[in-house]
């Protein structure tokens, strides 16, 4: 089986964000791969360990952003890695799909997997709108996926924590927001040798699909509140403290 | 001298096999051949297993030297534990002497005798005999009296030598307990049987004078001169085979029981390395770090297995143990040493419901010895400390832990801990841009030493920089250095985790990555010395890191400033005890001038009973700090404080000196309730206080 992981990287939350106009100060960004990515990258080592195949870890973006984490992939236990483009400008969904599906179309996998979402777009198009470029169905919010028979057993999680189990046949489009497994810890000095071993390919942009239908005007910081405020004393002085500023507000 | 004391001296000496039929001597003879057979064999088995070890270089004057003195005084033995110590070295040297003593014979009667043939060349006779039968009756006596001993401390089942597991596996160790007794009553069964021996033969021979300095055979003597000299004979020869058995039974069953202690740990003590703790081998070959299966073990690491004794001493005073994780270091070597036989065909009996050793097992980490028990290690040395036969056994678990991180099979906490530190260099998940952040709570600025030049470098620390318990110590410690007019600088966010606990974690790959940026960041900056308030990084900077940095920690700065007066403390009054922190203690032999600043400041140093070498761990070395302490019975931070309170009301300051303790500590006298009690400070902080009590001018 052959299986693809999109990949996209984020900035680091650790660093403070400061705003350059209409985008994040970038300059100063450190960029990790998104979570849920880092889950599917996860779910799809567990099927190639389970049932064989190849894993193949994609991602958008320039060397400084891209590179350590496909390296990581490697070390983790991809086959290959590929980075796509380089020094572009942030993307929106459609375009980030609209590159992946050119990219990875002709190499007819059976299964794509993708994070549900990335910290920043939170959106949750991307898995989606690829899936639609390539042909395939697709379904989203996957907690898990096993294999089972010719194809898949695929965990959904609904509203209120319901899931619900499907079986998807390939091939297929998944938006992974969980692995079955916390994504595993790779030892530093493997993920050297990964990028000492030199195998990372890359390729150009291709021709973007459905560029600039979105365009940020504002961005903003989130306002600083004020203080949170300590209640003292014990349970009743607390509790009625509790209770005054909820009468203030007008929740009771 | 001696003829004119003893009229027979002339005639002193005595016949081995004194009315023996030839038929016997060559029964004798024969058993002699099979028990050094059986001997050799289970020697020949060891030595292949231990000469199937990695290299690793051991061999230096220095050591053997320092061996042959931890030999001869029993010293290490002695150590915290004065009875069995000087038990022991009644044993050691009897057993020494005795086994001379039979060697002489050999030599005398088996080589000169019959071998060369030349009865005028025999000289265990005469004043040789007096000598000789003297001073082996003297320790012959001291044996006895230390295997007794010996057996009563024993009989008095101290915790330590419960070999009850820790872990909850199920197992069944009575031959463990079965082979101890055994041990010493054969022992005891020799020494005995040789005094009555010896007792029946002088009475058998009509009790020559000079024998009378066989003193303990002499006593035997008078004792069966009742059984006369026929009855005397006839007790000789019964005692004479049953004494031979039993020395020829000993002799093979040497290699198969604990009593290959004998050898294996003075070779054990000759090759003991205490510093390889602190500084650790590195690992030799990326593609697979640490150690996988027993072939990767050194062979020093094969001699440490068998050279256990089970004493129980580490096991003693393991933190991890006495908290109730599931690591003992004992059980750690018991487990491997089991292992280790069972994959080099040495099945011994372990009792009769004893569980599988693992023989086929491929792996060492995660199957032979549990993942949980390999995390729960804090590495603070207590257990090589104290052992007194020279075992390793925390480069061996940071081996395993080595392999573990290969796999990717670790702890949550750490794996957390691990990203953070390859992602920011700190272990906090913060920027490094906000490592200098506390600085701000300072009236002036720290100077940047990667731009202007200084004579100190402060390496802060990561728990120092960021955890907001230590950075106030920090804080203190920046007020004091500028009040005693040090030149003194810090990196910024050029500083990351100096790796110490990293690196025995078992991350080699990122401890590198650490350790080359700050060695990187060391480049740029223009400094003279540096002194850290991490002992943790303390341990490393010293000893791990490619140059032979100088660094001192901030104690034996504040020390030489308030020493020369630089720093005028004084006033405080009251009750301290001091925690040593392992890696300024154990590992880097710093124990007197904390507790001279202490004494400076005016409080009185209360002593925990578990002080200096003997320090008690807080739990948060070797990677603990990052980990889940939840499944403990206790944190050892906890069962750390409960020993301070206990040394009385009046005692009011737990003074530390290691941003970890300060965390570690602080938590703890709150979950256990002792927050009115007795209050956690740091050193600087002490000396602080003791500066704004002393009269300025």
């Amino acid at each position: 089986m052959k299986i693809a992981v999109l990949m996209r990287a984020v900035p680091d939350p650790v660093e403070e964000f400061e705003i350059d106009g209409e985008d994040l100060d970038r300059d100063y960004l450190g960029f990790v791969l998104n979570e849920f990515d880092d889950h599917a990258l996860e779910e799809a080592l567990l099927l190639k360990e389970e049932i064989g195949g190849t894993v193949t870890a994609y991602a958008i973006g320039s060397a400084d952003e891209v590179e350590q984490m496909l390296h990581t992939a490697i070390a983790k236990g991809a086959d290959e890695a590929m980075m796509i483009g380089e020094d572009i400008d942030p993307l929106d969904a459609h375009s980030q799909a609209a590159a992946f599906a050119e990219t990875i179309g002709p190499v007819a996998y059976d299964l794509v997997l993708s994070g549900v979402q990335a910290s920043d777009e939170l959106e949750g198009q991307v898995a989606m709108l690829a899936a639609a470029s390539l042909g395939y169905p697709h379904m989203s919010v996957v907690v898990s996926v096993k294999p089972d028979g010719d194809g898949l057993k695929v965990t959904k999680e609904y509203w209120g924590g319901i899931t619900a189990d499907y079986r998807v046949s390939f091939p297929a489009v998944l938006g992974v927001q969980t692995a079955r497994e916390a994504p595993r810890y790779v030892a530093v000095a493997r993920i050297k040798q990964a990028q000492d071993s030199g195998t990372l390919a890359s390729v150009d942009m291709p021709e973007r699909g459905n560029e600039g239908r979105i365009h940020i005007t504002a961005m903003r910081l989130p306002d600083t509140g004020e203080g949170a405020e300590m209640i003292e004393g014990d349970e009743e002085a607390a509790a009625e403290k509790v209770y005054e500023i909820l009468s203030a507000a007008g929740v009771v | 001298m001696l003829a004119s004391l003893f009229p027979d001296a002339a005639e002193a000496g005595r016949e081995t096999f004194l009315g023996f039929s030839g038929w016997a001597i060559a029964i004798f003879y024969l058993l002699a051949a099979v028990a050094i057979g059986v001997f050799l064999w289970g020697w020949y088995r060891r030595i292949r297993k231990y000469s199937r070890g990695r290299p690793t270089a051991r061999l230096s004057a220095k050591r053997l030297v320092r061996a042959v003195g931890d030999l001869a005084s029993n010293r290490t033995i002695a150590k915290r534990n004065r009875v069995v110590g000087v038990a022991h070295f009644f044993v050691f040297w009897g057993f020494i002497v005795l086994l001379i003593g039979t060697t002489i014979i050999a030599i005398d009667e088996d080589i000169v005798g019959v071998l060369l043939n030349k009865p005028e060349w025999q000289f265990w006779h005469g004043t040789f005999y007096i000598v000789y039968s003297f001073v082996l009756d003297v320790f012959g006596i001291g044996f006895i009296v230390g295997l007794i001993t010996l057996g009563m401390i024993r009989r008095k089942k101290p915790a330590r030598l419960d070999y009850a597991r820790v872990d909850g596996v199920e197992s069944d160790r009575r031959g463990y307990a079965l082979g101890d007794k055994a041990f010493l009553l054969i022992l005891l069964t020799i020494a005995i049987t040789g005094f009555l021996l010896e007792g029946f033969r002088i009475a058998a021979t009509n009790y020559p004078d000079f024998e009378i300095v066989s003193i303990g055979g002499w006593f035997i003597a008078w004792l069966t001169t009742p059984l006369g000299e026929a009855g005397n004979n006839t007790a000789r020869l019964i005692t004479w085979w049953i004494h031979g058995a039993a020395a020829l039974a000993f002799i093979a069953y040497l290699p198969y029981s604990k009593g290959m202690h004998i050898i294996d740990d003075a070779a054990d003590l000759a090759f003991a390395e205490q510093r390889s703790a602190a500084v650790l081998a590195g690992v030799e070959d990326p593609a697979s770090p640490g150690y996988k299966s027993l072939e990767d073990f050194t062979w020093k690491d094969l001699l440490d297995l068998d050279s256990c004794t089970k004493c129980g001493r580490c096991h003693e005073v393991c933190p991890a143990r006495a908290t109730g994780s599931p690591l003992s270091p004992r059980d750690l070597i018991l487990d491997l040493r089991e292992h280790a036989d069972a994959k080099a065909g040495i099945n011994l009996w372990y009792g009769p419901g004893a569980t599988p050793r693992h023989a086929d097992a491929a792996e060492v980490a995660g199957v032979v010895i549990a993942g949980d028990t390999l995390w729960a290690c804090t590495t603070c040395m207590a257990c090589m400390e104290v052992c007194p036969v020279g075992i390793e056994h925390i480069p061996t678990i940071v081996q395993l832990r080595r392999r573990l991180v290969d796999l990717g099979e670790i702890e949550p906490g750490l794996q957390t801990a691990f990203q953070s530190l390859a992602r920011g260099g700190n272990s906090f998940g913060k920027s490094s841009k906000q490592r200098a952040r506390w600085t701000k709570g300072l009236d002036f600025k720290l100077k940047d030493a990667r731009k202007e030049p200084v004579d100190y470098l402060w390496f802060v620390g990561d728990h120092a920089s960021f955890d907001p318990r230590a950075t106030e110590v920090s804080q203190a410690v920046a007020r004091l250095m500028t009040e005693a007019g040090v030149d003194f600088g810090i990196l910024y966010d050029g500083e990351k985790n100096s790796g110490n606990d990293v690196r025995r974690a078992g991350e080699e790959g990122l401890f590198e990555m650490l350790r080359d940026q700050n060695a990187e960041a060391f480049e740029t900056a223009d400094y003279q010395r540096m002194f850290t308030t991490d002992p943790h990084s303390l341990n490393t900077l010293r000893g791990e890191y490619p140059t032979d940095e100088d660094v001192l920690h901030y104690t034996a700065l504040l020390d030489e400033f308030v020493t020369s007066g630089t720093l005028e403390v004084g006033g405080l009054t009251g009750k301290a005890t001091y925690h040593d922190p392992c890696y300024l203690g154990r590992y880097q032999d710093e124990y007197d001038a904390p507790r001279r600043l202490i004494a400076a400041t005016g409080l009185e140093v209360v002593e925990m009973g578990r002080c200096r070498e003997n320090s008690f761990c807080c739990g948060a070395g070797g990677g603990r700090i990052w980990m889940d302490d939840s499944g403990l019975d206790e944190r050892p931070a906890e069962n750390r404080i409960r020993e301070a309170v206990a040394l009385g009301e009046d005692v009011k300051f737990f003074v530390v000196s290691c941003p970890k303790d300060m965390i570690m500590y602080s938590d703890a006298v709150k979950t256990t309730g002792n927050e009115g009690s007795i209050e956690v400070v740091d050193i600087a902080q002490l000396v602080e206080r003791a500066m704004e009590v002393v009269p300025v001018g």
